[in-house]
């Protein structure tokens, strides 16, 4: 199936099972039986792109269609690149081997701002034109969906159509729409009149921007009756919704290499920071027995002996008390082994740790996110010192010796006295283990403190906020490191030009696509790899441009000014964002959707119902 | 509990496993099969899978031998079908048997190597010069071994791992049988052999394919 001179080059790379395909499960199909021809891309590496929930569920989706051949794609390797360069071998899907440029459809999903110079590069690779403009035809069709489209005006450019929100139903709309129109012989613009039609479905060729002489947006207007407002897609029934009963094995370890489930959609908490949390809104929860049903049925077609509970905040699930009996009914018997990630410190019982422990123990996380109780009120993360400290006490108790803190610096209203908090709050858990009366006995804990920088995100109520720069940033990072005392403690940090590069794009205008398009044909790609990180060659880019990047990362804007991501409707309103960005500022909390409804606006979109209300 | 021998193909592009990926890979199958396989009693309970000659990324073999135990009182036949029905693509069960010989058992490995040249003029060059090579006796290798903790190169004369060697040349294609040294006493890996004959006679070979054939024990006779 593959050509020699892809042969030849594959025993030369690193991993060449990152290239070969052939996996269990992975969907091979005639290609004459299918009308359309699908390459899922995720940007990155095979490893990364493999662990991802949403390209599992929209791979299985697309296939499970007749008319669709759904194949996937991943960045590769700068060492591979180089061998299909100098070989001339264009980019191909894994399942046939055959070059996705004659696809109908090519979709990336865009998780993160430090992926956009892959998507060039795979563009490239596959041997088409990088802006959406020089494409003209209409097959293939470059779309783009994933949490970063909530403002992909950076990399609009490169794209023909972008997918806010939910893929599930619109995927199937697409397909239904490109199908149509290719039959019928449509032109490219002419579908593309069509498509902007569609909820959820964002053309941004129809859409005219226009800037202020200080830079600022003017004004975005829709042309040839496109909607001025873009609103997300969602999925009101996760019940009734596509689940795929099998996942693609892969025989490299990937970095999440289990089976996941997802148990609800949405996140109660409201944590100011969180643009996820804001995103995915409303709470939308699956049964106890669907979920069940969909792990067993997963663990059986693939043979893993982990499962592995995916939402933003597992222990706020109302049914974990219903769903870990069930689960724990066969996983027991098979040795498959419960994760339970994203649990919060506040209601995690011993009950559950019991639970966790029955098959393999696997490591412990919480997320303070902060050092003060007044810095965690101003992020409306609700969780005390004391809760914290309990839980540990838990763990240890139960036999954990290592626990893992996530925390952030740079965040707004942040002072030096919060980042003492970040050690002393290190210290105290260290502590209580020597407090614990019960530990074992001539064993030492570790406490790994891992900090990252705060990157403000639209749809938050950070979103005006100005991103800390480099210099603080790496001064904070310096001053935390100097106040912890003890090598239990270690911390580790996030690259500060990593993060600022990730705020310019988040918050970041049409005008940053010629930035983008230069740094990577000056080299850059795998911008999320610090190894790879070439951040000269971005100030370079910056500077040929004539923009300034701290316009973007370090300016705090005004509650009236025009956001770049302003026509776009993820259906949480400003008034609430700026209701929380000022109670931010007077460290005031906002209860979690279930004690107090705090009208956020959400529900408009998904016919008043969220299930924080029942 | 009793332990089965499982034979399996590697062909095409489940050549580009590793062995470590192989293992896991196996794991997954043995749980998708549903077999009554012992788990390991300690903090991390796992099947006990082993494989008796670990193979090169990029060789292709015809059949492999893995060792599990079971419990209970299922029939290999059983076992083969069971696990036939869920191996992902390149990897198919020949056969399960009882385990007869002991893995340290294992002498050599015979191998196959089907070569494809550009001309078949150069096809028959490699060949010839190939052949007068190894029957003259004097090939060396450098081979990366352990001493301690440190990784120093070995020289490595060939000719005492190479047991039987035959070249024929078809068209633009070099067709070797080739039985060397294997097992964890003296082994040669069909790559360091072939990548020292091309280095020698400067040939040029535009696909490489190898392909083990079988493994066999000191007196010659097929390990089972």
């Amino acid at each position: 199936m593959f050509s020699k001179e892809l042969e030849k080059i594959l025993l030369t790379v690193q991993k060449p099972g990152r290239y070969t395909g052939g996996e269990l499960n992975s969907v091979v199909k005639n290609k004459d039986d299918v009308a359309i021809r699908y390459a899922f891309c995720f940007p990155d590496t095979y490893e990364i792109g493999m662990s991802h929930l949403g390209m599992k569920i929209l791979y299985s989706l697309a296939n499970a269609r007749e008319d669709t051949w759904c194949e996937r794609v991943f960045a590769p390797w700068v060492d591979m690149e180089e061998k299909m360069r100098q070989q001339g071998i264009p980019l191909y899907a894994l399942e046939s081997g055959d070059a996705i440029a004659d696809f109908d459809l090519i979709g990336f999903t865009l998780q993160y701002e430090l992926s956009y110079t892959n998507v060039l590069n795979m563009l490239d690779l596959a041997g088409l034109p990088v802006k959406a403009q020089d494409r003209t035809a209409l097959t293939p069709l470059v779309i783009g969906g994933g949490s970063c489209v909530c403002n992909s005006e950076p990399i609009a450019a490169f794209f023909d159509i972008l997918l806010p929100g939910e893929g599930e139903e619109v995927s199937e709309d697409m397909i239904d729409l490109l199908k149509e129109h290719k039959q019928k012989g449509s032109s490219k613009a002419d579908f593309l009149l069509a498509a902007s039609q569609i909820q959820g479905v964002y053309v941004p060729s129809l859409y005219d921007v226009s800037y202020n002489e200080d830079n600022t947006v003017a004004a975005v207007t829709p042309l040839q009756n496109a909607p001025a407002k873009v609103a997300k897609r969602l999925v009101s029934d996760l019940d009734m919704m596509f689940a795929p009963d099998s996942f693609v094995v892969p025989f490299l370890e990937v970095v999440h290499d289990r089976v996941t489930v997802e148990i609800f959609r949405g996140c109660i908490r409201g944590c100011r920071f969180c643009q996820a949390g804001f995103i995915y809104r409303p709470i939308r929860e699956k049964s106890p027995a669907t979920v069940n049903a969909q792990c067993q049925a997963l663990c059986e077609s693939t043979g893993y002996d982990e499962v592995s509970l995916c939402s933003l905040s597992t222990s706020d699930y109302t049914g974990i008390s219903e769903l870990l009996p069930s689960l724990l009914d066969w996983t027991v018997d098979d040795k498959v082994n419960i994760a339970l990630p994203s649990l919060r410190v506040d209601n995690f019982s011993d009950e559950l740790m019991e639970q966790l422990t029955k098959v393999r123990r696997s490591g412990l996380t919480f997320a303070p996110e902060a050092g003060t109780q007044r810095l965690r009120d101003a992020i409306n993360k609700n969780v005390t010192e004391e809760e914290v400290l309990n839980t540990v006490r838990k763990a240890y108790g139960g036999g954990w010796m290592a626990v893992k803190l996530y925390f952030m610096i740079g965040l707004p209203t942040e002072t030096f006295e919060d980042i003492d908090g970040i050690a002393d709050l290190a210290q105290k858990v260290v502590d209580e283990y020597y407090n614990n009366p019960d530990r074992a006995k001539g064993k030492s804990v570790a406490v790994a403190v891992s900090v990252a920088s705060f990157v403000p995100k639209p749809f938050t109520p950070f979103q005006w906020e100005a991103q800390d720069t480099v210099e603080l940033i790496e001064e904070k990072q310096r001053y935390l490191r100097d106040h912890i005392k003890t090598r239990k403690i270690n911390v580790s940090r996030h690259n500060a030009q990593t993060s600022f590069l990730e705020g310019v794009f988040a918050r970041g205008d049409r005008r940053l696509a010629q930035v983008i398009e230069l740094a990577w044909r000056k080299g850059c790609r795998f911008d999320g790899w610090d190894d790879q990180m070439r951040i000269d060659l971005w100030l370079e880019a910056f500077e040929e441009c004539g923009i300034a990047p701290e316009f973007y990362a370090n300016r705090k804007r005004p509650f009236d000014e025009i956001l770049p991501w302003d026509h776009m409707d993820y259906g949480v309103s400003k008034t609430f964002l700026i209701g929380e960005n000022k109670k931010a500022h007077a460290s005031d909390t906002t209860p979690n959707c279930r004690e107090n409804c705090s009208g956020c606006g959400v529900t408009r979109l998904n016919g008043g119902v969220c299930d924080a209300l029942n | 509990m009793r332990s089965i021998r499982v034979w399996f193909t590697k062909k095409d592009t489940a050549k580009y496993t590793s062995h470590l990926d192989m293992n896991r890979c196996m794991l997954r199958a043995v749980n998708r099969a549903g077999l009554p396989v012992w788990y390991t009693e300690g903090f991390n309970p796992h099947p006990y899978i082993t494989f008796a000659l670990p193979l090169s990324l990029g060789i292709e073999s015809e059949g492999e031998p893995m060792d599990m135990r079971i419990e209970g009182d299922m029939e290999n036949d059983e076992v083969k079908s069971r696990l036939a029905s869920v191996m992902p693509r390149g990897m198919d069960i020949t056969a399960v048997t009882d385990v007869t010989d002991n893995a340290k058992t294992i002498c050599y490995a015979e191998y196959g190597m089907d070569l494809e040249f550009n001309t078949a003029n150069e096809a028959a060059d490699f060949c010839e010069k190939a052949k007068a090579l190894v029957q003259e006796g004097s090939l060396k290798a450098e081979k990366i071994g352990k001493q301690g903790r440190y990784k120093v190169t070995k020289q490595v004369v060939l000719k005492d791992l190479i047991v039987g060697f035959t070249a024929e040349c078809v068209q633009d294609r070099v067709v070797i049988t080739t039985v060397l040294s294997a097992g964890s006493s003296a082994n040669l890996n069909p790559n360091l052999l072939l990548d020292t004959l091309i280095k020698e006679t400067g040939a040029r070979v535009a696909v490489i394919k190898i392909t083990r054939k079988r493994l066999l024990k000191a007196d010659f006779g097929v390990f089972s």
